[in-house]
């Protein structure tokens, strides 16, 4: 698997994997997590930067990669018809240009609802896409899901043509 | 003597007070509980003139007295005397309390007249704080309140409570405060205010996301989401030193911290095994014990004062509504009934009434008893009301409004549903908690 040689970003994905890893270390219940963790990242990596670094360019972006986002209704974490279909050809690009990615499920919520709640329904929104993925065959081993609710819109707006912008599933590249 | 707590009986009292005994001149001797000033409004008349000072302070005394009314009105029992209503021969207050003209102040219909003398000098301040029954010309609270001067607030807060104790028996919330999550989206901190909105204080320098905060029972720390090591994290933040620390940092999800009220433990929100599940921590965040077990969205859990049963949020039943559950996650009953979707419930310190959200168009701030009956509506404002939570004497909810725009602090007394906007909270507000009091 590339990760990113640049300097700030490795920094930053050892730091986050770092914290990450504190986590883990308390993870040892009788409760086995279903939900992958996080590990740092491989120690035997150099930092050492010779002229360019060496980037997997198109894991980069995952939506240069073609992989795009998933939309629901009002209070739902049902998938849509079209997230179906969106969520096979992301699956399609996360076994095949990305097969070495770990993808973080983002679940976004409108503004409408409350705060606390609208976290839950994010997270729900996100696991929706996760088991859909790994029923198309994406391990499970390599989706993680977190929920920003109604925290990150992708628009500002106030009205539904916002809202229905917002209640959506992005999926970014996450560290290991 | 104290007042009888509870407006309807306060009424009643009054009813039948005007009924076999018409109006005797105020402070003949004979007091009884109640000296009402009328029909309809059972509270308390106070006079609360300027506080007295040495020449040359005249403006902290100002602004002490005008804290000290704010607090005596906000409690809903007291009514204050305006100044137009002051005896016209009362040329303000000196030094000596002995010199108050009582006759007079109880034909202005005062039942209680409260003398503060306040020195102030070199960093520090003391007030010398007394109520005095108008009847009788007795001193019933008594005390001298020694402070640093930056402090002033919280020693007005202090004597509020007093005098709200011996009205009432029960101090009130005058010297509790909020916390609450501040600012634009996308860049929220942890804040904390005192209760009518003074002493704001950003608490968290986090530079990311940072929401849901509660104050832990002994109010030394608050619980709270963030995002600021890229995750969605739990964290406990010290007020004293000022730090944070992690208390949950599992794969997923990792919201909703709810203290239980010994404080030792608290329920969470987590989603390790693949679903919004409410689980019970030591507060150390170690010993993570599943309560739900549902395919649906369990969430917002939140203790019953005596810590033997959880309400929270689920969607079991089709929509999202409040259920209360035993802390093994046993006995699980539904409590919201009237229809609307009902979410973010808030269990009264009294252990008697929930607080929640009910979804009708806007959303609104609601209030049922334990047992889910009895359910009426504390807020009408077309706006988003959210998060409501008690205050700890269970007379007042806050919680966040966007009524006029963006989202602002508001209490809503349970009893009377007057709404009232927290003064002076400049940064958008939303996800507050109100604290316990912090008085001596």
């Amino acid at each position: 698997m590339s990760y990113l040689r640049n300097g700030f970003f490795l920094t930053l994905c050892v730091a986050m994997a770092l914290t990450a890893s504190t986590g883990c270390k308390s993870k040892k219940n009788a409760q086995q997590p279903i939900q992958p963790a996080l590990n740092d990242s491989n120690p035997n990596e150099s930092t050492t930067i010779t002229g360019q670094p060496n980037v997997d360019l198109e894991g980069l972006n995952f939506a240069s990669a073609g992989v795009r986002p998933v939309y629901f209704d009002y209070d739902s974490y049902a998938l849509r018809p079209d997230a179906l279909s969106t969520l096979k050809t992301n699956a399609e690009v996360f076994k095949g240009q990305l097969a070495g990615a770990i993808i973080q499920v983002e679940g976004h919520c409108d503004e409408r609802g409350t705060q606390e709640y609208n976290l839950a329904l994010g997270e729900k929104r996100a696991l929706a896409a996760r088991d859909y993925l790994t029923k198309l065959g994406v391990s499970g081993d390599r989706i993680v899901t977190i929920s920003y609710g109604e925290e990150a819109p992708a628009d500002p707006g106030h009205n539904e043509s916002s809202w229905a912008l917002n209640r959506r599933c992005e999926f970014n590249k996450a560290t290991r | 003597m104290r007042v009888i707590r509870g407006c309807v009986l306060s009424a009643v009292f009054v009813a039948m007070a005007f009924a076999q005994d018409p109006p005797a001149p105020a402070g003949d001797g004979n007091s009884v509980s109640i000296r009402s000033t009328g029909v309809g409004d059972s509270r308390v008349g106070v006079a609360v003139p300027t506080f007295a000072t040495p020449p040359g302070q005249d403006a902290l005394a100002s602004q002490m007295t005008e804290v000290l009314r704010y607090d005596l009105e906000f409690t809903g029992l007291i009514r204050l005397l305006r100044p137009e209503e002051f005896p016209t021969s009362f040329q303000g207050l000196t030094s000596d309390a002995a010199q108050l003209d009582f006759p007079s102040w109880r034909n202005a219909r005062a039942e209680y007249v409260v003398h503060g003398y306040i020195v102030s000098e070199g960093g520090n301040v003391a007030l010398d704080g007394r109520l005095l029954d108008a009847a009788t010309g007795q001193q019933v609270v008594g005390r001298r309140y020694p402070s640093e001067q930056s402090a002033w607030r919280l020693v007005v807060h202090t004597f509020a409570e007093d005098i709200v104790k011996y009205l009432d028996g029960e101090p009130g919330i005058a010297t509790s405060g909020y916390c609450f999550s501040g600012g634009a989206t996308g860049k929220k901190e942890i804040y904390i205010a005192d209760y009518d909105g003074a002493n704001l204080k950003q608490l968290t320098q986090h530079n990311s996301i940072s929401i849901l905060p509660t104050f832990s029972p002994d109010g030394l720390k608050i619980a709270y989401v963030s995002f600021k090591d890229r995750y969605q994290f739990l964290y406990s933040f010290e007020l004293s030193s000022g730090k944070s620390t992690a208390l949950s940092k599992e794969v997923g999800m990792n919201s909703a911290p709810a203290w239980a009220p010994d404080g030792s433990r608290l329920a969470m929100v987590l989603s390790k095994d693949a679903n919004s599940e409410i689980y019970l921590v030591n507060a150390d965040g170690t010993n993570k014990k599943r309560l739900t077990n549902d395919g649906g969205t369990d969430t917002s859990p939140c203790f019953s004062p005596d810590g033997g049963n959880i309400a929270f949020v689920s969607d079991r039943g089709g929509s999202p509504q409040i259920y209360v559950m035993d802390t093994s996650g046993g006995n699980v009953r539904r409590l919201s009934l009237q229809g609307g979707k009902s979410y973010d419930p808030s269990w009264s310190p009294d252990g008697k009434q929930i607080a929640y959200v009910v979804e009708q168009g806007g959303f609104e701030i609601w209030v049922m008893d334990a047992n889910g009956s009895n359910p009426r509506n504390l807020t009408a404002s077309g706006g988003s009301n959210e998060s409501p939570s008690w205050s700890r004497d269970s007379r007042n909810v806050v919680f966040t409004s966007t009524r006029e725009g963006k989202p602002q602090l508001w209490t809503a007394n349970a009893a009377t549903g007057q709404n009232r906007k927290v003064p002076g909270i400049s940064v958008a507000a939303q996800g507050p908690d109100w604290g316990p009091r912090r008085g001596r």
